[in-house]
């Protein structure tokens, strides 16, 4: 009986999924650059397929092995890394935030298992307090994708999600880490599933004393000091459901906790004693109704954000959240999705209190329109408490030049207009908020190039695209008269060059891996009222950033060397005061293996192994050469 | 096939190479070796999107100008908020907010030659001797009540004195120490007066809310500039702007003037070198205000408003700052005392208060 009814789902599933492989396969192969650990054992709880609607654009999930040797560490660290985009960061564990395509840092939509996490109150999501041991899998969409995902998709968006499997019985993990100046992390997983319940919780806590030296430029002579008040303690706990209700029925659900209280880690050489400590739970439920050619999702969620600033400041968000659609298989060569979805967001903060409706209806279709080209077309109309955001409408396709047993090589191409609506702090903050304020409008553009191939002992993955940005109504906030008011006076230029190559190669029994990001960011103030900024890049983003992995893996051993490059950036918008460029350097290593017939992974690793002195952001010390290891065991 | 791999490959390294990674010092325009000394000091606040506070130099007279001077001297960062920089006996003490320290410099070479440090948020500095100087402090919350009393000889902290809160500008008036309550992060609405033979505060005098800044004119009256209180929606002010004058012998309180405007706080009080003009910023303008007469809401000297403000006693010119958008060089404009702009000479971020060191 059970296993007509997971058959019956796992059917259902593997159509909706299969139904596009034929269109999409050779771009999911270029673009999941974790093919090689992919191993599907079981029948996966319900997962999006970020790929879909998005054909002709550049969506990359990230690696295991990537979330793996970022484990106990934040999100922030690991893009820093692993992808081209550039992070802000204020030091370890401190405020990170991320600038896709020389957006700006609310110009990044977040998503945790479909919810948008971005905080309404500041518009963007402070990546050290997404740890990586709270997510299963992270993908990224390059390039605006508002017509998809709606309000900040507008250089990108970063979608993290909880995987679960059906079928696995009786799972236990258990990891523990240890590194320098005072960095521990450890994490339990329990896992139990049927073929008709899939649950799992997991609790973890990471924490660091960040007391690494440093060069105190505050000082005569810039002694060598250790830093101080800059500790971060994190717990979290995340509990995940998968039940197959029925035939074709599917609830998941999944509920995270995290807790971040942390010392603020001062301006270099400042005796700054400033703290915070942010709670977030988010909570999203999925009802899915499998059809023959068809699937019904209604999802609820709740995200409640709450920041204490200095022990006395407290700011309060919760967003609620229902959005239901219906996914059908039209014909052979058409696919599609529409939708409508509601957010209320509660905003209780220290200067005021705030109420936003958002009503959203968006509608998605892929086209396999001959054999070689596929097309998608999305968008999307946002109305926030009686304000129309802009129409958002996005057109991309990709065709295939070479389609061989070895090789693919396909062209790209994406249009596609993008928006933000102002934050709640740009709209009621107090005093100076502006309820008058506008969306900020971009028009993005893009084409591409990628190819695969395929060999019997090589792999290889290019990817190169071209695109150009536009964003208007900028918003920025300025004095007028007695205090700080936004208003959308600045229009920015952007355009840029992403490069993606990975390549694998079998060398006698073991496998040589290069992985390498690239990006090269133009972004231009294009009008603003301060002549001197006009033409001049947008701080804190970098001409060029680069990543390079270089790897070696030799049954369960492997190590790699890493390399990050980032070009030296300004901090001041008419460029007059700029940060040198830097480069770093990490080694690591891991084996994995079995003991007493358990499954275990060990890896160490060593960060800026050439003790580079740098900063991400001026007059904020990063840490040395530091080492940390992680024990993996599984039952 | 191979040749389409091969294109993106070269592709990749053409764009690799063209990679090339300059390694500029982190520091901005300009350079010189200009002796200091004569002249005047800008200082730029700075914040935290720039994380650079600095202090401009530039001799009108002669055109000497330099930037970044504190740390090119001294190879060190200043940090950010800095709030004043005030010259006593040819030194300059420079008060850093985020820092918690108050710098002292040689105003000849602008070389460090102590720094006060256990003072939280430190705002202005008032030097009596070559004993004693005084510092008005925020403290950690931003709602101190400190004025400390500084040993000039040792750079220590000899005493705190208990003022009201958010203490800022000072100003001496004989053996009298006068101190704005400005209320920091919160509200004010007094001003204290320090007997400085024995640093205790003698009287304290309740005045309009938040005091902003204060002169003494030639026949000695006191003169205080009130910004007014918001409503606690900021939809405007509860209590008026208002301008006081007040006796400088007894400090009883002689004439009140209210200003018009539910929104504009009047501020950045300052006195011409005659003693006989007003000058403060006001609803848009910089405002002119004879003291011969009624008191009034000034006359319009100019037809818009500076982030700093200040009247030149060498020169007769007025100077105003302009910070742009807080997040690049700033610019500081001349303006002869009729109103009419002479020059603009490029700042650092976000320039502020300036010292005119003759």
């Amino acid at each position: 009986m059970y296993f007509q009814t997971l058959t019956k789902v796992v059917l259902a599933a593997c159509f909706l999924l299969l139904a596009n492989v034929s269109q999409v396969r050779a771009q999911d192969a270029l673009v999941d650059f974790s093919a090689d650990t992919v191993a599907l054992e079981g029948v996966d709880v319900f997962a999006p397929d970020y790929l879909k609607y998005s054909l002709g654009h550049t969506v990359k999930k990230l690696a295991k092995n990537h979330l793996q040797e970022f484990h106990g560490q934040d999100l922030g660290a690991m893009l820093q890394k692993r992808t081209g985009i550039f992070v802000r960061q204020y030091g370890p564990g401190m405020l990170a935030s991320v600038t896709m395509r020389g957006a700006s840092a609310g110009h990044t939509a977040v998503f945790w298992n479909g919810l948008p996490i971005n905080s309404p109150s500041l518009g963007q999501t402070d990546f050290s307090i997404v740890p990586v041991n709270g997510i299963d899998q992270a993908t990224i969409h390059f390039g605006g994708s508002a017509a998809l995902y709606g309000t900040d998709a507008i250089g990108g968006s970063i979608h993290l999600d909880s995987e679960l499997q059906f079928n696995q019985g009786h799972q236990v993990e258990i990891q523990q880490g240890a590194g320098s100046f005072g960095r521990f992390n450890s994490q339990v997983k329990y896992g139990y599933s049927t073929e008709k319940l899939a649950l799992r919780t997991s609790i973890y806590r990471n924490s660091a004393k960040n007391d690494f030296p440093f060069r105190n430029r505050s000082r005569i002579g810039q002694p060598m000091e250790r830093q101080v008040n800059a500790a971060v303690e994190q717990y979290g706990v995340n509990q995940d459901l998968g039940w197959n209700l029925g035939a074709n029925s599917q609830i998941k659900t999944s509920l995270w906790w995290n807790l971040t209280d942390r010392e603020l880690q001062p301006l270099m050489g400042s005796n700054a004693r400033e703290v915070q400590k942010d709670q977030n739970l988010r909570w999203a439920l999925d009802y899915l109704l499998y059809g023959e050619k068809s699937l019904f999702n209604v999802k609820v969620g709740v995200i409640h954000d709450e920041m204490i600033f200095d022990r006395t400041s407290r700011n309060l968000v919760t967003q609620y959240l229902v959005s239901t659609d219906y996914e059908k298989k039209v014909s052979d060569s058409w696919e599609s999705k529409s939708g409508l979805r509601y957010t209320l967001i509660d905003g209780n903060l220290s200067s005021y209190h705030a109420m936003d409706n958002r009503l959203e209806a968006y509608h998605s279709s892929s086209f396999r329109i001959t054999e070689r080209l596929s097309s998608s077309v999305n968008m999307r109309q946002l109305i926030y408490e009686g304000n129309w955001a802009p129409f958002t409408p996005s057109v991309s396709g990709t065709y295939s030049f070479v389609q061989s047993e070895t090789h693919h090589l396909a062209a790209n191409t994406a249009i596609s207009r993008n928006f933000k609506v102002p934050t709640l702090n740009d709209r009621f903050w107090q005093p100076g908020g502006n309820p008058d304020l506008l969306p900020e409008d971009s028009w993005s553009s893009e084409v591409g190039l990628m190819h695969n191939w395929e060999g019997t002992s090589t792999q290889v993955e290019t990817r190169v695209n071209y695109y150009r940005m536009k964003v208007e109504n900028w918003i920025i906030w300025l004095p007028t008269g007695n205090f700080w008011t936004p208003s959308n006076i600045r229009n920015v230029n952007n355009r840029g060059v992403e490069a993606f190559f990975e390549a694998n190669q079998k060398v006698g029994q073991g496998t040589v891996g290069l992985d390498l990001n690239y990006a090269y960011t133009r972004a231009q103030i294009s009008s603003d009222d301060n002549e001197s900024t006009i033409g001049r890049q947008l701080p804190y983003t970098p001409l060029h950033k680069r990543n390079i992995q270089l790897s070696y893996k030799w049954k369960g051993l492997r190590f790699f060397a890493a390399q990050t490059y980032v070009d030296e950036n300004f901090v001041t918008t008419d460029n007059s005061l700029d940060i040198p460029s830097y480069t770093l350097y990490d080694l690591g290593a891991s084996w994995e293996g079995r003991l007493l017939g358990q499954a275990l992974r060990f890896q160490g690793q060593v960060h800026n192994v050439l003790n580079t002195e740098y900063q991400v952001l001026r007059q904020r010390p990063m840490p040395g050469r530091n080492y940390n290891i992680n024990i993996h065991f599984k039952f | 096939m191979k040749t389409n791999f091969k294109i993106s490959f070269v592709f990749l390294c053409s764009a690799l190479i063209a990679l090339g990674s300059c390694n500029n010092d982190a520091e901005i325009i300009e350079n010189g070796n200009v002796p200091f000394g004569e002249g005047i000091f800008v200082v730029n606040e700075g914040n935290t999107q720039t994380n650079t506070g600095e202090i401009t130099f530039f001799n009108p007279s002669t055109g000497d100008k330099s930037q970044n001077i504190f740390s090119k001297v001294n190879d060190m960062d200043l940090g950010i908020y800095v709030q004043s920089i005030h010259g006593h006996l040819n030194k300059g003490y420079i008060s850093v907010d985020n820092m918690n320290r108050l710098y002292v410099v040689n105003l000849d070479n602008f070389e460090l030659e102590g720094i006060v440090e256990e003072i939280g948020k430190p705002q202005g500095f008032l030097g009596l001797n070559e004993q004693k100087g005084y510092v008005s402090l925020w403290g950690e919350s931003g709602t101190g009540t400190e004025v400390a009393v500084i040993n000039l000889q040792d750079y220590t902290v000899s005493k705190r004195i208990t003022v009201g809160t958010g203490p800022k500008e000072m100003l001496l008036n004989g053996n009298d120490l006068i101190v704005l309550n400005s209320g920091g992060f919160s509200s004010a609405n007094s001003i204290s007066i320090i007997n400085t033979q024995n640093d205790e505060v003698t009287q304290t005098i309740t005045v309009g809310d938040n005091p902003n800044s204060l002169v003494s004119d030639r026949s000695g009256n006191i003169w205080v500039l009130c910004g007014g209180r918001y409503k606690s929606d900021w939809s405007g002010l509860e209590t008026p702007g208002q301008l006081l004058k007040i006796n400088g012998s007894n400090y009883s309180i002689e004439e009140v003037l209210d200003f018009e405007s539910e929104f504009s706080q009047p501020s950045r009080l300052r006195i011409n070198s005659a003693g006989d003009e007003l000058y403060f910023t006001y609803d848009g303008h910089v405002r002119k205000l004879p003291m011969e007469g009624e008191l009034s809401q000034g006359e319009v000297l100019l037809n818009r408003s500076f982030y700093g403000f200040a009247y030149n006693p060498n020169d007769g010119m007025l100077y105003g700052t302009d910070p742009r958008d807080f997040a690049s060089s700033g610019w500081v404009i001349r303006f002869s005392p009729e109103g009419v702009l002479q020059d603009s000479i490029q700042a650092g971020i976000i320039p502020s208060q300036l010292l005119f060191n003759y």
